[in-house]
């Protein structure tokens, strides 16, 4: 019996089809769920993948070795952010000094407040690495951890839910402090909570949906350059 | 020496550098193979792929070659804006793959995020650091980024509207 399992398990497949159907399975459950931020398929079928490791014995290294083409084409998608970011150049164009403006204080507030609290109780490099880049965009956040000598995997999770607050929290906090104009709610729910928070706006409405993308991307883009400066300035 | 380091890395990160030969040979030299990633859009959705591919790959030699800390993807990003901006859009074939990928953009993660059951130990010892980052973090940076984009934006509409 144990053999059998072995020989699934060794199967150059096994990762693919295993994540793939836990990601199925996810989103099934989750549209059944009127997608409920809580419940978001790259939560939950983290959860089935985990799990039936765990129950079967089996290292991650060896999942990850068989899943990597999956890890590899995050790549590709972030060359491919390309397409959107092409097409809102005329949204950007024409308000590019206000946007540019909110962006630069939206990204720095995210880096600043991600990590207030971990400086000051001075911890260690790899920590600060891993969690300094959770609010871009996850295929971003977890090459910018990679490379900085971050827990990839940690910040894959922190970015998800760093998404998921966003979404949850994002709303209300808005309407508290007033913030009705449905660009600047679109806007500050990309920029501080990426596809996740962009998905959640698009629901409000089309205008915020745009606003919230333009947030995304240029969060994703400027965190490439803030992500390893701040990291340089806190390790000096 | 450099340039051989600079092969095994792209090929340790598992993008072969066969994607770029496979364009150097379809444009018969690997200058033309640059220039010809114009058109390269024009060999449909197999075409787009390979050039995401080979942006990913020069992407990740030059930040190697360079050593700059950020990835090779995003400097590929780069490029393919760059050369959307030179054809005057988007390619057909590059915007279909992204049309059709996006809805499952989410799904790729999840073999890294799978990995946090080898760093439970860590999890375990900082979680309300993480709690603080994710929850404190995210708050603040929605109503601050909110507050300032109304004013600014505000601001620019009416300026639009005078």
């Amino acid at each position: 019996m144990m053999d059998v399992i072995w020989q699934i398990q060794d199967h150059h497949l096994f990762g693919i089809s295993v994540t793939l159907a836990a990601y199925a399975l996810s989103s099934a459950i989750w549209n059944r769920l009127d997608k409920n931020a809580f419940f978001h398929p790259v939560l939950v079928s983290t959860l089935f993948v985990g799990a039936l490791l765990i129950a079967t014995d089996m290292p991650y290294e060896s999942y990850f070795l068989q899943a990597e083409p999956l890890n590899l084409a995050l790549g590709a998608i972030i060359v491919l952010l390309a397409v959107p970011f092409y097409r809102q150049m005329g949204v950007l164009r024409e308000s590019a000094k206000p946007i540019s403006c909110a962006l630069v204080v939206g990204s720095v507030v995210a880096l600043l407040s991600a990590l207030a609290y971990s400086i000051a109780i001075g911890a260690d490099q790899e920590l600060i690495a891993t969690i300094a880049p959770k609010s871009a965009t996850t295929a971003v956040a977890v090459q910018l951890s990679e490379r900085l000598g971050g827990i990839p995997s940690l910040t894959a999770v922190l970015v998800i839910s760093t998404g998921i607050a966003g979404a949850v929290l994002g709303p209300p906090l808005l309407d508290a402090v007033a913030v009705t104009n449905p660009r600047a709610r679109g806007f500050a729910l990309g920029l501080a909570a990426h596809a996740i928070g962009t998905a959640r706006a698009f629901q409000m409405s089309e205008t915020a949906g745009v606003f919230a993308s333009i947030g995304m991307i240029l969060n994703a883009l400027l965190m490439i350059l803030l992500v390893p400066a701040v990291l340089g300035l806190v390790g000096a | 020496m450099l340039i051989k380091d600079c092969v095994h890395q792209t090929a340790a990160g598992g993008l072969s550098p066969w994607t770029f030969l496979s364009v150097a040979i379809r444009f018969r030299s690997p200058f033309a193979a640059v220039a010809g990633c114009l058109d390269i859009c024009s060999y449909g959705i197999p075409g787009a792929i390979a050039l995401v591919c080979t942006l990913t790959v020069l992407g990740d030699s030059f930040a190697y070659l360079f050593g700059i800390p950020i990835p090779g993807a995003a400097i590929g990003m780069m490029i393919l804006v760059g050369l959307f901006a030179a054809r005057g859009g988007p390619d057909q074939a590059s915007a279909m793959v992204f049309d059709a990928a996006t809805p499952y953009f989410p799904m790729f993660f999840v073999p890294a995020a799978v990995g946090v059951i080898s760093s439970a130990e860590v999890v375990a010892a900082v979680w309300f650091q993480l709690v603080v980052a994710v929850v404190f973090g995210t708050a603040v940076t929605i109503v601050v980024t909110g507050i300032i984009a109304q004013v600014l934006l505000h601001k620019s509409f009416e300026d639009c509207e005078k």
